[in-house]
C-alpha cells in the first residue's frame, strides 16, 4: 500500500508509526526532523544526526551535509571529506550550493560597508574584476558584483539542463564547477583584501573560506596561482584571538594598501 | 552660421531677379513670411542689402528647413495613426476572437440540443416500431436517409437500422415537420410549457449574441463549471454545513470512492492514488450518507447504462440494431430525461417550422404517438429541470453566502438570464453524461458531416438545413475547432469519455528554481502576476510570472529567473508578505526581525544595479524567531498594519507606516490584560515564554476588528485587535496530547463566512466557527502533518499541503468537503514535503505552492 510506504519513510526506517488516524504516541526516535511553526530558536534544526546511508529523501546528500555544518561548522575536514560510496561530483556540487547559500549572509554583513561609493570597482588587491553575468562583462561595482555573481551561480546551480539530478552529475557539467568556483573565490578575495574585518569575524563564525578553500584546493577547482588569499595560518583554537591579531595589524595595511590602489582618491575608511 | 549667411547674401546679391514662381512653396505666404524672417536676420549683417533680399540664400534654406520640419511632423502624425489604426485592429481582432468564442459556446449548445433531439427520435421510432417499419421503408424517407448517411448505407440494413439512420439525420426534413403538425395533437399544457421553454431559450441567445461578446464569453464560466439545478434543489433545502454557492463538479463527489456502485457516474477523481483518501474519508463518508441517499433519489438522471451507448451512437458503422435496442431500453429507463429533450426537440423545431419543406409527413404522424404520453411526464420533469422557484431560492441562497465581491459584480450582470441558461445546458449536459470533449466532437463531426453532404446529392437534407439556418451554417462551417485530440475512431471516444473527469483541474505551469534550501513561504501580488518568495537559505525572490505564464506549451524549465534577491535576514526567512499600496513587501525570519523591502518594478532587469532604497526598514521586537506575519486586510496610505507572531509567546501588531515606533501593541497567551497596557512588566515578557507560543494566524475578513490565533497546544484563540482581549477560545484541542505532534501548523480564514480553517500535525483538517468556536468539521487531510493552507478568494476551494507533499483541494462548499484534486507538488527533505500554498488573491486560476525541494510551483487551472 502507497500508504505505508510513505509514512514509513517519514519516520526513519527503525521505526514503525501506526498508520491508524489518530497520531500514535511518539516514538523516542522517530520525532519528525523538521522545524515546526512556533519552535524557539534553541529548538531549531535540534535532530539528533542520521547516517547518510538512513537518508531516504531525494536530498539526502544535502541533508547530511547540512547537519555535518550545523553540528560543528570548523570541522572542514570532514565536512568535505566525500562519504563513503558516494558520487564524488554529486557531492561537490551539493557542496557548491552550500557555500552559495552561505556566501548569502556573508553579502549581508558586507552590504552595509561595501556600497558603490565606497568600493566602485570590484577589486581584491591588485586585481579587477569584471562581471560575467551580463552579456559582455562589465565593471560593476563590487557589491553589484557580488550579488550578481552569487545570482548567477545559482542559476547556473539550479539549472535542470546542467544539474538534471542530485545523484549524478553529467561529464559535461563538471566544467562549470571551475568557473563557479573561480568566481565565488573572488568574492572571498574582495571581502578579505577589502572588508577584512566582516570577513575574520564571518570566517570565525563559520570557517566557510576555510571550508572553500580546502574543497577547491583537493578537487582541484581554483588553480594554485589564483590563490591570492595568504594562507590564513590559525591553528584551530586559537582562531578568535589570533584573527583579531591578525586583523588590527593587517588592517592597516591593508588600508594602506587601498589608497595606494586608489591613488588616493579613496582613504576614507 | 551667421558666417553663411553673410556669404550666402553675397552670393544671391548678382541675382536678384529669381524666378517668382515659387517652386520651393506651396503657398506663396509661408514663402513670404520665411523670407521676412530670413530678411531680418540677413539685415542686421548687411544693412544695405534689403532690396534683393527675396529668394536670398539663407531665407531659401529656411524655407527648406521648415518644409523639413513640417514633413516631420507630419511622418510623426502619420506614425501616430498608424499606431492608432494597429491598436484599432488589435482591439477588433480581439472582439472578434470574442465573438468566435461565442459562436463556439453557441454550436455546443446547439449541438447539444441535436443530440438531444436524436435521443427523442430514436425513441420515437423505437416506441413505434412496429409502424415504423414500412414508414422507414417508405421511398420517401429512404432516399432522404440514403442521402445523409450515404456511407454507411452502402450495404443492406435492416429496417430497424434504417430508423436508426433516420433519427440520425438530426437536421432532416422529417424532424422539421414534428413542431408544427404536431403541436396541434400536443395538450395545451406542455404546448404551453414548451413556449415558454423556447421562450427563454431565446432569450439566452439573443443575449449572448447582442452584447459584448468578449466579455459575456468571459463571463460566463465554462459550461461544466455550472451549477445544476439539482445540485442547486438540494443546497436550496440543504439544512447544514457551509451554504456556500459550489459548483456542479462536486455533485458526485458523495459518492467517492466512487467505483464501489457504479449507477451513479462519478467522473473518476483526479487523483493518483484513491486509496489513502478512501480511508481518510471514512468520516465524510459516514457523515454524509444520508445526503448521498437524498441525493441519490434526486439525481436519478444520470443513467450509466445509456451513458456508453450514446457514445456508440456516434459512430454509426457500429452494430446499429445493438444500439437501437439500447437506446430504447435507455429511453424507457429514462424517461424523464427524453422529456426534457422534448423541450428541446420542440425549441429546435422552431426555425425549421419557419422554413418549410415538402418532406413526408407519414412518419412524423407515426411518431406522434407517444407524445401524448411525455406530455403528461413532463409536468414531472419540467418541475424538476426548470422551476424557477428553486432558482430563485438558489441564488438567495447564493447572495447569502456572500460571492466574493469580484464575482459578485460579475454575476450580477451575468444574473438573468446566463443563470437559467447556464443550469440547461448543464442539464442537458447531464442528462447524456456530454463531457465538454464530446460536445466539442459532436460539433466537429457536424461539421465534417455537413461538407460531406455539401457535396452529396442535390435531394439532401442537409442542404435544405442550410437553407433553413440561413446563414449561420456557413458561419458555423468555418468554424475550426482545432481539437487535434478529436480524432474520430472508436478508442479516442472511449478515452474522451473517460476524461469526463473534473475537467477544472490545476497543472503545473511554471516552476521556478532558485532558492537553495526549503521555500517556506510565498506571496502573490495582489494583482499582477507575480510573486515573491521566501526561503530557508535567507533570501528572498521576487519572480516575473508574466512572460513565463503566456508561454503556452513548454514551461520554462528552471529559466525564471527572479527580477530580485532580497537579502538582508541573516537567518532563514520564514515568511513573506505583500502590501501593494504601499509598494512594499514584507519578510520575517528567524533572525527574529521582520524586515520591509521597496518592491522591485516588475520590469526590472534581473543584473542591474543594485538600488540602495529597496531595504526599507526593520521592525525590532522580537526575541526569537518570527514564524509568521500577516497583513491586516485593509490598509490605508498612511496606515498598514502588520502582526506577527514569534517563538517568544508573544503576538505583535506593527503599524509600518508610521513615522514614529512601529509597534502597536502585543499580547500573549492571554491575551492583554488592561493592567499591561501601560507597559508589559519584565515578569509579563518572561512569563510568555512558558506560556504556548502562537504557530499561526490570521485576520478575519468577515469582522476586520478580530484576529485569530493558534497557539502550539492546539487551542485557537479569538482576539480583538484594538484591544488585544480574548474574544474566544475554540474547542479545537481535541487530539492534543501534550506534545507537538498534535499541535496546529497553520490557520486560515474563510474570505466570506465566519469559517477558521486549521491544519494540524496531526493530519487534520478542521473547521471552525468564529463565533462559536465549536468545530463544525473535522478531517484526517493528509498522510503526513499539513503544513499549510489556503482558501481560493472566492471561498469555494481549500487548498493544503502537507509535508507528506502532496497537495490536496477540497471543495469547502459542499458539505462533506470531498477531494477535488491531489497531486505530488514536491520533493521532500528532512521530512519536510509541501510547506506553503497560496492562491492568487484576485486573478483566478493561478496558485503556487513551495516546498521543502527548494522549488516553487505555480499552476494555472485547465
Amino acid at each position: 500500500m502507497v500508504t505505508d510506504s510513505n509514512v514509513d519513510e517519514k519516520t526513519a526506517p527503525s521505526d514503525n508509526k501506526p498508520v491508524s488516524a489518530s497520531s500514535g504516541t511518539p516514538s523516542p526516535t522517530g520525532r519528525p526532523q523538521r522545524n515546526l511553526p512556533g519552535t524557539k530558536d534553541e529548538g531549531l534544526y535540534q535532530w539528533p544526526q542520521r547516517p547518510l546511508e538512513s537518508i531516504e529523501s531525494a536530498f539526502a546528500l544535502r541533508e547530511y551535509l547540512q547537519s555535518l555544518i550545523r553540528q560543528d561548522p570548523h570541522n572542514v575536514d570532514l565536512i568535505i571529506a566525500l562519504p563513503t560510496g558516494q558520487d564524488e561530483h554529486a557531492w561537490l556540487y551539493e557542496h557548491l550550493c552550500q557555500i552559495c547559500l552561505e556566501l548569502n549572509y556573508l553579502i549581508v554583513h558586507l552590504e552595509p560597508e561595501c556600497t558603490p561609493e565606497v568600493c566602485p570597482e570590484m577589486r581584491a588587491e591588485e586585481w579587477m574584476y569584471y562581471c560575467a553575468t551580463h552579456p559582455t562583462p562589465r565593471e560593476c561595482c563590487a557589491i553589484d558584483y557580488l550579488t550578481h555573481t552569487l545570482d548567477g551561480a545559482s542559476a547556473l546551480l539550479n539549472n535542470v539542463k546542467f544539474f538534471p539530478s542530485r545523484i549524478c552529475v553529467p561529464e559535461g557539467s563538471v566544467k562549470n564547477f571551475q568557473s563557479i568556483a573561480r568566481r565565488l573565490y573572488r568574492i572571498f578575495a574582495h571581502a578579505y583584501f577589502h572588508h577584512r574585518d566582516i570577513f575574520d569575524a564571518f570566517e570565525a563564525e563559520t570557517s566557510l573560506y576555510d571550508r572553500f578553500l580546502k574543497l577547491s584546493r583537493s578537487r582541484k577547482l581554483i588553480t594554485d596561482k589564483l590563490i591570492i588569499i595568504p594562507s590564513l595560518n590559525n591553528d584551530d583554537d586559537s582562531v578568535a584571538t589570533g584573527a583579531r591579531q591578525i586583523m588590527s595589524r593587517q588592517e592597516r595595511t591593508s588600508c594602506a594598501q587601498r589608497a595606494k590602489l586608489f591613488n588616493g582618491t579613496l582613504v576614507n575608511i | 552660421m551667421t558666417a553663411t549667411f553673410t556669404t550666402a547674401t553675397f552670393i544671391t546679391n548678382p541675382h536678384p531677379a529669381l524666378p517668382n514662381t515659387t517652386r520651393f512653396a506651396p503657398s506663396s505666404e509661408a514663402l513670404s513670411s520665411n523670407r521676412i524672417e530670413g530678411m531680418h536676420q540677413f539685415q542686421s549683417f548687411t544693412p544695405q542689402a534689403p532690396t534683393v533680399a527675396e529668394y536670398a540664400f539663407p531665407s531659401v534654406l529656411q524655407f527648406l528647413q521648415s518644409e523639413w520640419r513640417r514633413f516631420e511632423r507630419d511622418r510623426n502624425e502619420w506614425d501616430i495613426e498608424k499606431a492608432e489604426m494597429k491598436a484599432r485592429i488589435a482591439f477588433l481582432e480581439g472582439e472578434k476572437r470574442g465573438v468566435d468564442n461565442t459562436k463556439l459556446d453557441l454550436m455546443k449548445r446547439v449541438k447539444m440540443l441535436e443530440f438531444a433531439l436524436r435521443q427523442e427520435r430514436s425513441k420515437y421510432v423505437e416506441g413505434n416500431q412496429g409502424a415504423a417499419k414500412g414508414t422507414a421503408g417508405s421511398p420517401a424517407s429512404t432516399p432522404q436517409v440514403n442521402g445523409t448517411n450515404g456511407n454507411v448505407m452502402t450495404n443492406g440494413i435492416n429496417n430497424k437500422a434504417l430508423n436508426r439512420m433516420s433519427t440520425y439525420s438530426a437536421f432532416g426534413n422529417n424532424m422539421s415537420q414534428v413542431s408544427p403538425t404536431s403541436a396541434t395533437s400536443l395538450d395545451p399544457a406542455g404546448r404551453a410549457k414548451s413556449r415558454e421553454f423556447l421562450r427563454i431559450c431565446l432569450q439566452e441567445i439573443s443575449y449572448l449574441t447582442s452584447s459584448v461578446p468578449q466579455s459575456v464569453s468571459m463571463a460566463m464560466p465554462p459550461v461544466h463549471n455550472r451549477l445544476s439545478r439539482h445540485e442547486s434543489d438540494k443546497r436550496a433545502a440543504g439544512p447544514n454545513g457551509i451554504r456556500g454557492a459550489g459548483s456542479s463538479k462536486n455533485r458526485h463527489s458523495d459518492f467517492f470512492p466512487a467505483n464501489v456502485n457504479p449507477v451513479h457516474v462519478p467522473p473518476p477523481l483526479p487523483r493518483s492514488n484513491s486509496v489513502p483518501i478512501a480511508t481518510l474519508q471514512t468520516i465524510a463518508k459516514s457523515k454524509s450518507a444520508g445526503t448521498q441517499q437524498a441525493q441519490e433519489s434526486n439525481g436519478n438522471d444520470t443513467d450509466v447504462t445509456a451513458h456508453p451507448e450514446d457514445d456508440d451512437a456516434e459512430q454509426r458503422t457500429l452494430n446499429q440494431r445493438e444500439i437501437t435496442r439500447q437506446l430504447s431500453k435507455e429511453a424507457k429507463s429514462n424517461a424523464t430525461s427524453t422529456t426534457l429533450d422534448a423541450d428541446f426537440a420542440q425549441k429546435n423545431d422552431i426555425p425549421e417550422q419557419a422554413a418549410t419543406d415538402v418532406a413526408p409527413r407519414t412518419i412524423d404522424e407515426e411518431e406522434e404517438g407517444p407524445t401524448g404520453l411525455e406530455a403528461f411526464q413532463r409536468e414531472e420533469a419540467i418541475t424538476v429541470v426548470h422551476s424557477p422557484v428553486s432558482a430563485e431560492q438558489w441564488r438567495a441562497d447564493l447572495q447569502k453566502a456572500g460571492q466574493q465581491i469580484g464575482q459578485k459584480s460579475k454575476g450580477k450582470k451575468v444574473e438573468g438570464n446566463p443563470d437559467d441558461e447556464a443550469q440547461l445546458s448543464k442539464d442537458v449536459q447531464d442528462k447524456f453524461n456530454i463531457s465538454p470533449e464530446r460536445l466539442n466532437k459532436m460539433v466537429k463531426e457536424w461539421d465534417r458531416d455537413k461538407s460531406k453532404q455539401d457535396v452529396g446529392p442535390v435531394k439532401n437534407p442537409v442542404n435544405k438545413r442550410k437553407s433553413k439556418d440561413g446563414a449561420a451554417p456557413d458561419e458555423l462551417a468555418s468554424l475550426s475547432i482545432s481539437e487535434t485530440d478529436v480524432i474520430e475512431n472508436g478508442s479516442n471516444v472511449k478515452e474522451g469519455d473517460s476524461n469526463v473527469d473534473e475537467p477544472v483541474r490545476w497543472r503545473p505551469k511554471v516552476t521556478l528554481r532558485r532558492h537553495f534550501d526549503t521555500v517556506r513561504s510565498i506571496a502573490f501580488h495582489p494583482t499582477h502576476k507575480s510573486l515573491l518568495s521566501g526561503s530557508e537559505d535567507g533570501t528572498m525572490k521576487y519572480w516575473n510570472l508574466e512572460a513565463s505564464l503566456k508561454e503556452s506549451k513548454r514551461t520554462l524549465n528552471g529559466d525564471v529567473e527572479p527580477i530580485h534577491t532580497y537579502r538582508g535576514h541573516t537567518k532563514a526567512i520564514t515568511a513573506v508578505a505583500i502590501s501593494a499600496d504601499q509598494d512594499k513587501c514584507f519578510s520575517a525570519s528567524m533572525d527574529s526581525t521582520i524586515r520591509s523591502w521597496k518592491l522591485v518594478p516588475m520590469n526590472k532587469d534581473a543584473f542591474s544595479r543594485l538600488d540602495p532604497e529597496i531595504p526599507m526598514s526593520s521592525f525590532i521586537g522580537h526575541t526569537d524567531t518570527v514564524w509568521d506575519i500577516r497583513l491586516f486586510p485593509l490598509s490605508i496610505s498612511s496606515s498598514q498594519l502588520l502582526a506577527s507572531i514569534s517563538a517568544d509567546g508573544a503576538l505583535k501588531i506593527w503599524d509600518t507606516e508610521t513615522k514614529g515606533s512601529p509597534l502597536r501593541s502585543s499580547w500573549g497567551y492571554n491575551g492583554l490584560e488592561p493592567s499591561e497596557w501601560a507597559e508589559p512588566t519584565q515578569a509579563y515578557t518572561s512569563g510568555l515564554t512558558k506560556l504556548p507560543v502562537p504557530t499561526g494566524l490570521d485576520f478575519c475578513p468577515t469582522d476586520l476588528k478580530k484576529m485569530v490565533v493558534s497557539y502550539s497546544n492546539s487551542v485557537i484563540k479569538l482576539f480583538d485587535i484594538e484591544t488585544g482581549k480574548e474574544i474566544l477560545a475554540f474547542k479545537s484541542n481535541d487530539t492534543y496530547d501534550g506534545t507537538a505532534k498534535t499541535q496546529i501548523n497553520k490557520i486560515v480564514c474563510h474570505p466570506t463566512m465566519p469559517v477558521v480553517v486549521s491544519g494540524h500535525e496531526d493530519r487534520f483538517i478542521r473547521f471552525f466557527d468564529i463565533n462559536s468556536g465549536a468545530s463544525s468539521f473535522s478531517m484526517l487531510a493528509h498522510l503526513d502533518s499539513v503544513s499549510s493552507l489556503d482558501i481560493d478568494p472566492a471561498g469555494l476551494v481549500l487548498c493544503s499541503g502537507g509535508h507528506d507533499a502532496s497537495v490536496r483541494l477540497w471543495d469547502i462548499a459542499s458539505s462533506t468537503r470531498s477531494c477535488l484534486q491531489e497531486f505530488t507538488a514536491h520533493r521532500r527533505k528532512s521530512d519536510e514535503g509541501v510547506t506553503t500554498v497560496k492562491y492568487h488573491p484576485t486573478l483566478p486560476g493561478l496558485m503556487a505552492t513551495g516546498g521543502a525541494d527548494s522549488i516553487v510551483k505555480v499552476y494555472s487551472r485547465s
